[in-house]
């Protein structure tokens, strides 16, 4: 019986192998990493050059720097490493790269950190958290002087604790609504309005906006800025201070419930489900920022377009307001750990990954927004050829500051389950009774002191 | 066993329900794992269209995830390391196996045969000890690690995986009191030492166990995602299978390797499929036989 | 066989066979000058009575012990550099560090560095080597009395005129009559390096603040008692109230996981072991296939099978408003953690349930057929209550198993949708998923802790109060 078991398995085994190589005859061959991207243009006319290759010094330091940065920013970070140790003349660098997502690298910093980066990118909602630990190193005072002026104030301020820089800064991380220009034209969509968005009738489109509303990133759009609620207090350092559970709160939840009633809004659900619909042209529109550029116009193609957030109308206490969209006006920036055995090579190293050119490169092979102001401005005059980078830029006017405090680590899984039951439209969201006591709830978690 | 064929008909058509019963079920079970296998040649994105049948047929997923073809820096910057994690979790396996066979056997044969003061307090202390949730003292082992300069090596897998099996000598033990003492018994009257008991005798008798034994051990190391991805942290390198492939459906990643893993997961599925199926007699032997006990 | 039995001709006026300690006692009262004087220089009765490596090997680890304990080892490696010394070490138990980060200016390249040159007191190294110098010091114990046993026992033998055991005969000893010894020591190694010091460090830790503002880096943690302790079990603050809500689903999901589990492997073994189905085995491969596969292949299949427009939904022709989003609302993806753990765990019980199923005596068969039995008596009074006897300590093992069985959950579901608006946590989180995140996600490892051995008191209570009363336990001996 075993014997002929065997047999039975291995044939079965040749048999789906053989159909596969037959079948896969006909296919299309998708080949290697380096798909051919619709690319951002570096302006012919910018005065961005690389920087010179000099001789080392003879007593020319042998340093190692370790570098975490996110997968897709390896390969520019090696050319850029490149460039930056052929410009120092001081220094003889080996670089060791190790790939760590953005969003994880307080955790893998604090976890040893004697053994963390030299040089590692984050986002700057974990400045708090690196400061309070004592992982960051404040950057020195010669170099803030010299790179602050040249910097988006905004961005700059974003750094900064307690009046001190702790970090560079190189790109906006806000979102912003990407659309597919044909689609919405056809249809007369006014970009500016969410109302006029979700009004329209596209054809062959089953959603007209798509935005990952169980996250708190994306719901506080609604709720803060000039919108009637605040966090942590109106200068955002108070934690014992939240007042979403108010009138207004309560009818922009109502507000986001009857959206999402339209069945018109997908929750998007890690990008991928949402990039696979624009490619099928089954959703017209979608909230996120430029870590999802390339594959975004890689699924939309000439359709590609992009604009700042819209503004939305809702109804508090029977009258109308119109609000606008606002998001964190947050950054991710570059930080030197404060276990460094060569600080002042990784400082020079990290001002250099913001210099003009770095960025314009980034913006390049990523499109990614630069946070240099000359960069900046080039970007606006439409330079680039990108209209994500434009609306990255002009979102930036349109933000609300991220709280500082390291209370706001208790925010995102309470905001996150507001907007989960409201695209479940569950019965937390039943009635103006429950949605005020849902949010009352998550007040009550968000302002928990431990 | 001779199958007794009976003629009544309330017979047959309780073998007929039986038999519909264990094909629905066996559709069930099988369904995951063939839609995998499916979506393991597909040539769309499997992130982005969800259909299991593949609209376009490739074997380039698998191309991709062995990096069959890629220049060095291509290598060294691509994510996926698939052909470097399937030999590190492998060497991790196999040390893993011999070392805590070893260290299972040990305590088992000798809580089974052997008895001595503490014995009664060793097994109740193994009770207890098991008890704890195994990952709450990371840290602590990690720091354990880091003087000796372990970290980010596979010889810290290696000693993690295997230096606590000695407290997993339950079923083992159940196994070993199956085996009569009469034998033991009459080894000693011929003059024989315990070692020589142990060795020539007890182990020849013990197949089924040794091959559970075997099969734990090796597949632990297949397995674990959580201890691994604390100690190795960014090198990716040194990643296992279970890590790399686990990250590789994250937010981060899983727009551009969802169709990899499906390739990696047939690829990882099979050897240890393959080998489990062909030991699965000895598998239900030593179990049934430790649950006896 | 016990270890001073040779034939006696005088006994020994010791009695080994009682308490540690009286054991010791006695050694004392009735030891000569030599052996009296082998409980301070160890070794020394050894030496004296002609057991020349015997002695040696004693008198040196008691030297190396007083090195280690008084002047210090060094030991480094590229990550740490310390010098362990037993005092110090077990001092640095109780201060956990008192020396901050030394930094000095510097002006390199055109700009004024912070170099670090001295590094500071990291309070959880300090918490470390000193739980370190504590199973050193109880590992030299345990040296200590075996001195004091053989310095006895050499003083025993010349009494009785023989030579002592020569260090052949005690190396050949150690592969008979001392076997367990030999086997037990590696394993002892590993489990006490492993598993024991980790474990003991973190218990410590549940009573200080070592959270990720005390990381030991930037600001040193010290001793708070049982603070963490009343935080997580008190109702009011943030922990608390979650605690308790997700200690309720874990045993809900332990209950129902474990007896659908039991159940469902029985229902399955039985139906092929019908005597009407062939291909036995190929049925029983089948089923295999969801654990013969690695666990996160397969809970990570499930999980993009199930996950909102997922495969599932694609096999079902729904479009994406109308998924089904099995894990995003807390029932269903409660409910579907259960069933998948069905999917995966039935398969190990029908392996377990088959392998008894075929063992089971055929004479108790023979017997009640004679005795004019049918089919269904003898179903439900042998097979049934045979089956359930054998594996009751199966049956308890697994369910203290699912309270802590974190995989099926943190792979499948990451905790769950968090609607519910708990303090960092999921629907579907476990006591174990939630300490996970705890631990990794916010570095507040004295919570952490303090939870972990919350759970440590739950399983313990209970398998001590069901494993007990079994019977597989009382019988154990008997079985032999």
């Amino acid at each position: 019986m075993r014997k002929s078991k065997r047999i039975l398995a291995l044939s079965l085994a040749m048999a789906m192998s053989a159909t596969c190589f037959t079948a896969c005859g006909g296919g299309e061959e998708e080949g290697g990493k380096a798909t051919e991207v619709v690319r951002p243009t570096i302006a012919a006319d910018t005065s961005f050059k690389r920087p010179e290759k000099v001789e080392k010094n003879a007593d020319a330091k042998d340093v190692t720097l370790k570098v975490w940065a996110p997968a897709e920013e390896q390969n520019i970070l090696r050319a850029l490493c490149e460039a930056f140790n052929d410009s120092m003349a001081s220094y003889k660098i080996t670089f060791k790269f190790e790939e760590v997502p953005e969003p994880e690298a307080y955790k893998t910093v604090s976890k040893d950190p004697a053994a963390a980066a030299d040089v590692f990118y984050f986002a700057n909602d974990q400045l708090a958290n690196l400061i309070d630990g004592g992982y960051i190193a404040e950057v020195p005072s010669e170099i803030s002087d010299r790179i602050s002026p040249v910097l988006d104030d905004a961005a700059v301020e974003s750094c900064k604790s307690g009046g001190k820089l702790y970090s560079f800064p190189f790109t906006a991380n806000v979102w912003y609504l990407y659309y597919n220009k044909s689609l919405f034209e056809k249809a007369n969509v006014d970009t500016s309005s969410l109302d006029s968005i979700m009004g329209a009738n596209i054809d062959g489109c089953d959603f007209n906006f798509s935005i990952p509303l169980d996250n708190g990133w994306y719901i506080g759009g609604f709720f803060l800025g000039e919108n009637g609620c605040t966090l942590f207090g109106a200068d955002g350092k108070d934690p014992t201070s939240c007042d979403w559970n108010n009138e207004t709160g309560v009818a922009i939840v109502k507000y986001l419930k009857g959206l999402q009633e339209t069945n018109k809004l997908y929750k998007d659900n890690g990008s991928a489900d949402t990039i696979g619909l624009l490619e099928s042209g089954k959703c017209a529109s979608f909230c996120t920022g430029s870590w999802n550029a390339v594959a975004i116009r890689k699924a939309l193609g000439d359709n590609y377009a992009a604009c700042k957030l819209p503004s939305f109308t809702f109804d508090v206490n029977g009258t109308k307001v119109t609000k606008t969209i606002n998001p964190f006006g947050d950054y991710k920036s570059i930080g030197v750990s404060k276990q460094t055995e060569n600080p002042a090579a990784a400082f020079l190293l990290a001002e250099f990954l913001v210099s003009p050119w770095a960025q314009e490169q980034r913006l390049a092979a990523r499109s990614m927004a630069p946070t240099h102001k000359e960069v900046m401005e080039l970007a606006l005059q439409g330079k680039y050829n990108d209209p994500g980078v434009v609306a990255n830029i002009e979102q930036t006017k349109q933000v609300v500051p991220r709280p500082t405090i390291s209370q706001l680590a208790n925010y995102w899984t309470p905001a996150g389950g507001i907007g989960g039951n409201i695209t479940g439209l569950t019965a937390k969201v039943a009635d103006d009774a429950a949605i005020k006591k849902m949010l009352d709830k998550a007040v009550k978690n968000i302002t928990a002191v431990k | 066993m001779k199958i007794e064929r009976s003629m009544s008909s309330a017979r047959r058509t309780g073998d007929i329900f039986s038999y519909i019963g264990l094909v629905l079920l066996s559709i069930v079970w099988l369904l995951p794992i063939v839609s995998i296998i499916l979506q393991s040649f597909k040539v769309e994105n499997g992130a982005h269209y969800k259909n299991v049948w593949p609209k376009k047929w490739t074997l380039n997923n698998y191309k991709e995830l062995l990096r069959i073809g890629y220049s060095k820096e291509q290598k060294e910057a691509s994510y996926a390391k698939f052909d470097e994690w399937f030999l590190n979790t492998f060497f991790v396996a196999v040390l893993v196996c011999l070392i805590s066979t070893f260290f299972v056997l040990s305590v088992s044969y000798t809580m089974s045969r052997m008895r001595f003061k503490m014995r009664r307090t060793f097994m109740n202390v193994a009770l207890i000890l098991g008890m704890f949730p195994g990952f709450m003292s990371m840290i602590a082992i990690y720091m354990i690690l880091k003087s000796f300069g372990l970290t980010e090596t596979l010889t810290s897998l290696i000693l993690v995986y295997s230096g606590s099996t000695g407290l997993g000598f339950y079923v083992a033990k159940g196994f070993f009191d199956t085996i009569p003492k009469a034998i033991d018994e009459a080894a000693w009257i011929d003059g024989a030492t315990k070692w020589q008991v142990f060795t020539k005798i007890t182990m020849p008798l013990s197949k089924p166990i040794i091959v559970y034994t075997v099969l734990g051990g090796f597949s632990s190391a297949w397995m674990d995602f959580i201890f691994v991805n604390y100690v190795m942290g960014a090198r990716t390198d040194k990643y296992t299978v279970a890590l790399g492939l686990y990250k590789m459906i994250d937010s981060e990643h899983i727009g551009q390797y969802y169709n990899q893993f499906c390739a990696g997961a047939v690829l990882v599925s099979i050897p240890l499929g393959a080998l489990f199926v062909a030991m699965q007699k000895y598998y239900t032997e030593g179990l049934s036989g430790a649950v006896k006990g | 066989m016990n270890e001073s039995t040779s034939s006696a001709s005088l006994p020994s006026k010791v009695d080994f066979d009682v308490n540690v300690f009286s054991v010791i006692a006695q050694i004392f009262q009735h030891g000569d000058i030599f052996t009296k004087a082998s409980f301070g220089i160890m070794g020394l009765s050894n030496l004296v009575r002609g057991q020349i490596i015997k002695g040696l090997l004693f008198l040196g680890s008691e030297i190396a012990f007083l090195v280690y304990l008084f002047s210090g080892i060094k030991f480094s490696s590229d990550t740490t550099a310390h010098e362990y010394c037993g005092v110090k070490d077990f001092k640095g138990l109780f201060t956990l560090g008192t020396k901050d980060n030394v930094y000095k200016e510097a002006l390199e390249n055109g700009i004024t560095v912070q170099q670090k040159v001295v590094a500071g007191d990291d309070s959880s190294l300090f918490l470390l080597f000193g739980v370190v110098s504590l199973i050193i010091i109880c590992g030299f114990v345990i040296l200590w009395k075996a001195n004091v046993k053989s310095a006895y026992l050499a003083q025993y033998a010349v009494e009785r005129g023989r030579k002592p055991t020569t260090i052949f005969k005690d190396l050949s000893d150690l592969f008979d009559s001392k076997l367990h010894n030999t086997l037990l020591l590696l394993p002892l190694v590993g489990i006490t390096a492993f598993t024991v010091t980790p474990l003991i460090y973190m218990i410590l830790a549940a009573f200080t603040n070592f959270d990720k503002t005390h990381n030991g880096v930037a600001a040193r943690f010290h001793w708070v008692g049982l603070k963490n302790f009343a935080e997580v079990l008190g109702g009011g603050a943030a922990y608390g109230n979650t605690f308790w809500r997700i200690l309720g689903w874990t045993f809900i999901w332990a209950i129902f996981a474990t007896f659908l589990c039991y159940l469902g492997g029985m229902l399955l073994a039985l139906l092929i072991n019908r005597k009407g189905i062939k291909y036995k085995a190929l049925w029983r491969t089948v089923f295999v296939m969801s654990v013969a596969i690695p666990q996160f292949v397969t809970l990570l299949t499930m999980r993009m099978f199930l996950q909102r427009n997922g495969i599932l939904d694609g096999l079902l022709g729904r479009s994406e408003n109308t998924s089904l989003d099995l894990l995003g609302k807390a029932l269903s993806a409660r409910i579907s953690v259960i069933i998948v753990n069905c999917w995966v765990g039935i398969p190990y019980t029908m392996l377990i349930m088959t392998g008894i199923l075929m063992n089971i005596p055929a004479d108790l068969y023979e017997s009640a057929k004679i005795d004019g039995a049918t089919k269904y008596v003898m179903f439900f009074k042998i097979t049934l209550p045979y089956m359930i006897f054998v594996t009751t300590p199966h049956l308890i093992q697994q369910f203290i198993g699912n309270i802590n069985n974190f995989n099926v959950i943190y792979l499948l579901t990451g905790g769950g949708p968090s609607l519910d608006m708990m303090y960092e946590a999921g629907s579907t989180d476990l006591l174990v998923t939630w300490l996970y995140k705890l631990t990794l996600d916010k570095g507040d490892y004295c919570f952490a802790s303090a939870i972990g051995i919350c759970i440590f008191i739950i399983s313990a209570t209970f398998s001590l109060i069901t494993y007990r009363r079994s019977g597989s336990y009382k019988n154990e001996e008997e079985f032999q």
